[in-house]
């Protein structure tokens, strides 16, 4: 358990703060190609920077690809 | 989630949670200290049983999902205390059970809105365990689902 209570932050107060930075984000949207949602995610880095990524969602496509 | 390796059943080798609690664009944190993670899923069922058959066949229904982490307590773990606080306030949270790291391409893993809904204390001192069971949540903003990491 942290003995710093100076240091304590609640999930509350860390969504707050991620909430207030919104110019990384983007709604989920389809890739035509292959019909399969993708969502825009990122990772806190145990330095405090940010690394972005996006994920594939789903095990099949969310529509009909294109050309297919 | 497709299997690559007989390896990956029922294991998973980072789990993150997003203080944010909605999983369309998540800022993901690595649970601290993790001993151990379980990821189980079972079946509600409806049992078939009539008379003229031998045996009572089941229709599957509702998918139960839960969680299980096993957090070592180490001195100036502050994620800890946040995880802590989401289970007292019932504060929803968004959970990523990955195959590794989660911004590795190819890694997969699945994702949801969940709360925690059990905390089992092993003790105050450092090198204690605590052991979280998450469970996903009711209406979520975005839906639960496997996920591959693709960039």
């Amino acid at each position: 358990m942290s003995e710093s209570k100076s240091q304590e932050m609640t999930v509350k107060q860390l969504a707050e703060q991620q909430k207030a930075d919104t110019s990384w984000k983007k709604e989920p949207w389809i890739n035509p190609k292959d019909g399969f949602e993708y969502r825009r995610q990122r990772v806190q880095n145990p330095d405090g920077t940010y690394t972005h990524f996006d994920v594939r969602v789903g095990k099949s496509p969310r529509v009909k690809p294109e050309g297919k | 989630m497709a299997l690559s390796g007989a390896g990956e059943v029922g294991y998973t080798e980072e789990i993150y949670y997003d203080a944010d609690g909605d999983i369309a664009s998540p800022t993901w944190v690595l649970m601290p200290s993790v001993q151990d993670v379980q990821v189980t899923a079972s079946k509600n069922v409806a049992e078939i049983a009539v008379r003229n058959d031998k045996e009572v066949g089941v229709v599957p229904t509702h998918t139960v999902r839960e969680i299980t982490v096993v957090l070592t307590k180490r001195n100036g773990e502050t994620n800890y205390d946040a995880l802590k606080a989401a289970f007292e306030d019932n504060t929803k949270i968004g959970v990523a059970a990955m195959t590794g790291p989660v911004a590795t391409n190819g890694e997969k893993g699945f994702q949801a809105e969940a709360y925690i809904v059990g905390w089992d204390d092993d003790g105050a001192h450092e090198g204690n365990s605590v052991s979280l069971t998450i469970r996903p949540a009711a209406n979520p903003t975005t839906a639960a689902d496997y996920v591959t990491i693709s960039s």
